[in-house]
């Protein structure tokens, strides 16, 4: 009850607060003009009497104040009051709090777009139910932990009839990009085949309509779709009547049943590849083969549920006695396998975590330089104005009074920084997020919103206690005798501040040293990745990809009828599949700009050729199942060689003679596949077997060796970051040799076709003529994509340019920060010690002497500073390891460029004041005094 | 005028609520009222009263309402609340019992010990 009466009582004070100064104001006024009329009363004159009953009361002033302290409005006063206060000091000196201002903005505004992606990818849980409930299982391989393996049909269906730790497991079969063609151009959308449990896993409920009955997931009922939020938005206008509707896909018919909520779509990782995509459509996965004849194969991801209670560790237990199980009874498909279950949501960041927590980290080193600008500032303010503050205390106030007074000023300021730094933050993450590599989960819900906000405020005034703190105390540990006698306006810095501006500027350069070494790690690997031969030469090629659509060129003819894909469907291409092919072809190399153009099926060098086989040389023994060798397979026509001027070593190339139907078998071989299987013998000549499509075992004669290229990218396929992939083994084979009928599980490769030409000038100008050719021979033709080669390479490793660049632009944020604080600390050394100087000179020394005074105080600080970034970066830069690519995180190089390029900006940020400080005249310098 | 002792430190607030506890008063009349239970023998900052009025109304031990002063003008009266009562008698009780502790420690003759 006390305390609510007091609440209440406070309340009212603040609330109204005139009332309650003018009903003291009379309280304590009565109360005087009741004693000046009882001492009238007693004889004294009307005047006397006013006066003895003021003298009585006392001071006023200071019994107001402290009722109003003891009303408890009074630190809401003093606040109110320091507020108005700081402002006026602040209006004062303009320059200084713009400065202030505008370096503490950036550093906030830096800080808080970095957050806002940090908070949007890592941070925010993922927008299903238990999100760490919902798990992946997958095989691997117990001799390299990290690999992963995606599980056979006939395993995961035994994972799921035998576990007794997941409520749900759900079965996705993941490379399936349909192509939609309900509306307008035919598109290909990303898109999954999935078991019909698949949303309950993750425990999510359409927006629109429904997910899948249990049992739609069986052939002849499994013509049904759910679509993502996206796709209902962008390919049918969100029309709220799309449910039962049919919709095209791949050329065979689809009904609608549900729309899921925005956000659902983004999973990656749940392969064995650095896979991901933000699914726009769902498909029931069925069965067709009996899981008995399929194992051994694999191509799935599994997803469950732990059901309530189940921990991680006894639902690994449980699978791991199923897997010995699975082992035990398949030996000749599953020796050596092992199961990992693994939550979900650690893996949707796998990639993204480290470098985001790097660059959160420089990003904070930076804010941290800002501050310690600001805090310099600020103690060469307080120097200025230890008359104000000697005064002060003077006449009363206390240190504790004075502190709270300064913090005022340097809250007020970081509040205006972060002010400032929340626009810059809203622009910058617009900026981030337009640069952002497309391997960024979640990007689209990046912003600035009220949980970035709040972080914004909560760093602005952390920051402003930070810089404000060290300078209020210092300052008011003024000595009162000393500044109160000083003279004129060259009151010196107490020697503690002095030291302290000392330790300040250190601390900057170390910690721009360490930035300013990281970036220059990341630079230098990104510069050796630049230089990596991917095998080809890229420049002024152009290369587009197409995916037809497989019912226009191709028909259904049967089944498979014996072997592992028993009822596997299969197809028969038609012959228009390789009209087209020629025809556009044929317009490209007819194209005024283009020297020499080729087709192949997918776009090399990213994801490299889609399939590949054993074979086995003929004359040397037949090796074991999946023991002998194996290469990739491409198709190419003669021209690629040429266009791609990927070397010839041995032999010949492809003829035009052999790029019939009906042509003598040849092939050539890469230099990686000689070094591997040839590496004594000359491979030309030889003859090697091995399937192709659906045909029988053919014998191919190897009729050329040519140089190896990066068919996997610049980097490969890696995990975590990896470094790059040695190239793998390709077998090229005649473009139009290729076989004429697939079983349905490879149609997705057989339908893509790209094209790659070599430009006289510069390839971007042929881009537009040679899309068009396409739309001459088939105006319905959708293109994938379209780009010049070295478009296509400077993509493959765009995340680490990204970063990159980030990085290089904090770095030299801190560089800028540091050379202005170690600027500011020597121009006010200089201009405290003119009087000395000008004493100096009078006395004989010359421009050298002062310049090597002033020069030499600058140095002392930058090599001690110097000194310690590279202690603290070497003790750091092993965090980077995963970013570097054949640096090392000590790399002495780098670490010798970056130390001197900072020296040397650092000495010439010196030089400047000391230059001035050699100009000054002795008889102005000690007049002035 | 008699001989005015500075009076101890916290003891003001005792004053101002016995003086209340004799009928609501305004601040002056709170003066007056301790000079008068005290004999005029203790000084009192004048100022000092109103801080330590308005702790005792913040503490919920005196309630303060605008009235009408015996001169007809506006007054604010200050008046003893339930738990100002109670904290009265036990700070009263308190110093009574130190005073009759002192007292008897002054007044010791050596003979006694």
């Amino acid at each position: 009850m006390k305390l609510l009466a007091s609440i209440r009582g406070l309340a009212f004070a603040l609330f109204h607060h005139t009332q309650v100064e003018e009903e003291m104001d009379e309280e304590l006024h009565e109360h005087i003009q009741n004693r000046a009329h009882d001492l009238e009363r007693c004889g004294l004159p009307r005047a006397e009497a006013e006066r003895r009953a003021r003298i009585e009361f006392g001071g006023y002033q200071k019994f107001k104040e402290e009722c109003r302290e003891a009303l408890g409005t009074h630190f809401f006063d003093t606040t109110l009051q320091d507020a108005r206060f700081a402002f006026r000091m602040l209006r004062k000196s303009p320059g200084f709090a713009a400065a202030a201002i505008v370096m503490l903005a950036v550093g906030i505004g830096a800080t808080t777009a970095i957050f806002s992606v940090i908070d949007a990818v890592l941070l925010r849980p993922l927008p299903y139910k238990d999100p760490d409930r919902v798990v992946m299982i997958y095989n691997t391989n117990p001799k390299h932990p990290a690999t992963r393996l995606n599980p056979s049909p006939a395993d995961c269906l035994d994972w799921k009839a035998q576990n007794q730790v997941f409520s749900d497991l759900a079965i996705i079969d993941w490379d399936i990009d349909p192509v939609l063609s309900q509306v307008g151009e035919p598109v290909k959308v990303a898109g999954l085949r999935v078991s019909a449990n698949y949303f309950s896993v993750f425990g999510v409920s359409p927006l629109l309509g429904r997910t899948f009955l249990p049992g739609e997931d069986e052939a002849g009922r499994d013509s049904v779709a759910v679509l993502s939020y996206g796709l209902w938005h962008q390919e049918f206008g969100s029309d709220r009547g799309i449910i039962g509707k049919t919709i095209r896909l791949d050329g065979e018919s689809y009904r609608v049943v549900g729309v899921m909520p925005p956000q659902f779509g983004f999973i990656n990782n749940i392969s064995n590849t650095d896979w991901s995509k933000d699914v726009a459509i769902w498909m029931p996965n069925p069965f067709k083969i009996t899981p008995k004849t399929l194992r051994g194969y694999n191509w799935l991801a599994v997803i469950a549920r732990l059901k309530p209670g189940i921990s991680l560790v006894q639902a690994q237990a449980n699978m791991d006695a199923i897997n010995q199980g699975i082992v035990k009874a398949y030996p000749e498909t599953n020796k050596g396998l092992g199961i990992k279950v693994r939550p979900l949501q650690k893996d949707l960041v796998r990639d993204v975590r480290m470098p985001l927590v790097l660059l959160l980290t420089a990003v904070t080193l930076t804010l941290l330089i800002a501050c310690i600008n600001v805090a310099n500032l600020l103690l060469a303010r307080a120097a200025g104005r230890r008359k104000e503050i000697g005064l002060r205390l003077a006449i009363g106030a206390s240190r504790a009074r004075l502190i709270r007074q300064l913090l005022s000023e340097s809250a007020l300021l970081s509040l205006a920084g972060g002010i400032a730094g929340v626009f810059l933050a809203s622009w910058g993450s617009r900026t981030l997020l337009a640069l952002s590599p497309s391997s960024l989960p979640r990007a689209e819900t990046i912003g600035v919103d009220i949980r970035v906000l709040a972080f914004t405020l909560l760093v602005s005034l952390l920051t402003g206690f930070l810089f404000g703190m060290a300078p209020a105390i210092i300052s008011s540990k003024t000595d009162l005798n000393q500044s109160l006698k000083e003279t004129g306006k060259s009151s010196g810095e107490s020697r503690w501040g002095r030291r302290f501006r000392g330790v300040l500027v250190v601390g900057e350069i170390a910690l721009s040293l360490m930035l300013l070494t990281a970036a220059g790690l990341v630079i230098n690997s990104f510069f050796r990745l630049l230089r990596i031969d991917p095998g080809f030469n890229s420049r002024n090629v152009v290369a587009m990809q197409l995916d037809l659509v497989r019912t226009r060129y191709a028909d259904p003819s049967g089944s498979i009828t014996k072997g592992w894909f028993k009822g596997e469907k299969l197809w028969t291409l038609r012959p228009t599949r390789w009209n087209f092919v020629r025809d556009v072809l044929e317009r490209i190399q007819a194209l005024p700009g283009v020297e020499s153009a080729a087709a192949t099926d997918s776009r090399p060098p990213e994801g490299g050729p889609n399939l590949g086989a054993d074979f086995t040389i003929e004359g040397r023994p037949k090796p074991p199942e999946h023991e002998g060798p194996f290469a990739l397979y491409r198709p190419v026509t003669p021209d690629y060689f040429r266009t791609m001027q990927i070397p010839l070593l041995e032999g010949r190339l492809f003829r035009n003679a052999d790029d019939q139907q009906l042509s003598q078998p040849v092939v050539i071989i890469d230099q990686a596949v000689a070094r591997l299987y040839f590496p004594h013998a000359d491979p030309v000549g030889q003859h090697v077997r091995t399937e192709f499509g659906e045909d029988e075992e053919k014998i191919f004669q190897i009729v050329g060796v040519v140089g190896a290229v990066r068919e996997s990218g610049i980097l490969g396929y890696n995990d975590d970051w990896g470094l790059a992939k040695e190239p793998e083994g390709v077998m090229y084979f005649p473009y139009f040799q290729q076989p004429q009928v697939h079983s349905n599980g490879i149609m997705y490769f057989v339908m893509k076709v790209s094209f790659v030409a070599r430009t006289a000038s510069n390839s971007t100008d042929q881009v537009a003529a040679i899309r068009n050719t396409v739309w001459e021979v088939d105006k319905d033709q959708s293109i994938e994509k379209i780009q010049t080669m070295e478009q296509v390479l400077s993509d493959s490793i765009s995340d680490r340019h990204f970063y990159m660049l980030l990085l290089g632009i904090f770095a030299g944020l801190a560089l800028l920060l540091a050379m202005a604080g170690i600027y500011a600390v020597i121009a006010y050394f200089v201009s405290e010690r003119t009087h000395e100087i000008g004493l100096r000179m009078a006395l004989g020394a010359g421009r050298s002497d002062v310049l090597r005074l002033v020069v030499g105080q600058g140095l002392t600080l930058i090599l001690i500073g110097v000194a310690s970034g590279v202690t603290g970066a070497i003790a750091l830069t092993r965090y980077l390891a995963s970013l570097l690519f054949e640096v090392s995180p000590v790399d002495p190089a780098t670490f010798a460029i970056v130390s001197c390029a900072l020296s040397v900006v650092a000495l010439l940020a010196c030089y400047i004041p000391a230059r001035r400080a050699t100009k000054v005249d002795p008889l102005v310098a000690l007049r002035c005094e | 005028m008699t001989e005015q002792a500075q009076i101890l430190p916290g003891t003001l607030d005792l004053l101002i609520l016995k003086a209340v506890s004799l009928g609501p008063l305004h601040g002056y009349g709170v003066l007056l009222r301790i000079e008068q239970i005290s004999r005029g023998a203790l000084l009192i900052e004048q100022g000092a009263l109103y801080p330590a009025l308005y702790r005792l109304v913040r503490q919920g031990l005196l309630k303060a309402d605008w009235g009408t002063s015996e001169n007809n003008r506006r007054a604010k009266f200050y008046e003893l609340t339930s738990a100002g009562r109670k904290r009265l008698r036990q700070e009263a009780e308190g110093w009574n019992r130190l005073v009759i502790a002192i007292a008897s420690a002054l007044n010791t003759e050596p003979e006694e010990i």
